[in-house]
């Protein structure tokens, strides 16, 4: 389904967007280790 | 590290110097942590895997910790994925300013030595294991601590316990209050970047 040649749109979404996840995740892990002990 | 760089002990410059050593340690071990963690998921072929494969494993385990988070704030704890340890406050005898700062800013930084406050920490090393992320994913976890942080150094009543002549509410308290609000958003977004993985499976 997210094969590069069979299905290059899908590919380029996860290729896409994933970092973009990751990216926000980490800004959000990090700004939350404001309130550890 | 408040008293370092409000209190009237150390000059202007130590101030300055210990709040740089502080920052560029925290976004440098974050950095090298995940960087760590990118590089060893792609020597032991997790990054060779299908694209679907590493998107569907990423959605589950983003939902696992999501159920991690959940649990820990309902019973008023911190991340169960975490150890229970803080950089030792002994050293601030031993050491200079800028020193400390610079060891405090590391341990801290690597992310994984230290309390969690959430998992999320954790979803972000499982994205960058599955490269689902770029090697560099830690400059956005460092600067989102660093910055801030630095900031509260500089303008937070906590500093002011160094030198005030009358006793002074640091405000930690309060500010530790809000863990269980703060929890409920890193579980809401590794609710939603779960369910955005698995919406890459299914929906062509």
């Amino acid at each position: 389904m997210l094969d590069l040649v069979a299905d290059g749109p899908a590919m380029l979404t996860a290729e896409t967007l994933t970092p973009a996840v990751a990216f926000a995740l980490a800004a959000v892990a990090g700004f939350s280790q404001l309130f550890s002990p | 590290m408040g008293p370092f760089v409000q209190g009237p002990s150390h000059r202007r410059s130590e101030r300055v110097r210990a709040s740089l050593a502080l920052g560029a340690a925290f976004v440098g071990a974050a950095t090298a942590v995940y960087a760590g963690v990118y590089l060893i998921g792609g020597l032991v072929g997790l990054g060779d895997l299908p694209t679907d494969s590493r998107v569907g494993l990423g959605a589950l385990g983003l939902f696992a910790l999501a159920a991690l988070d959940v649990r820990a704030t309902k019973r008023s704890t911190y991340c169960p994925l975490s150890l229970r340890r803080q950089t030792p406050k002994s050293l601030v005898q031993r050491r200079s300013a800028t020193l400390v700062a610079a060891a405090w800013g590391f341990d801290t930084g690597l992310a994984v030595t230290t309390v969690r406050v959430a998992a999320v920490t954790w979803g972000v090393v499982l994205l960058a294991g599955l490269h689902l992320s770029a090697w560099s994913v830690g400059v956005a976890y460092g600067a989102a601590f660093a910055v801030p942080f630095v900031i509260m150094l500089w303008t937070h009543r906590v500093g002011r316990l160094a030198w005030s002549p009358v006793p002074v509410d640091p405000g930690l308290e309060s500010m530790l209050a809000r863990r269980a609000p703060i929890q409920a958003i890193p579980a809401g977004l590794l609710i939603s970047s779960g369910a955005l993985l698995a919406g890459l499976i299914v929906v062509p």
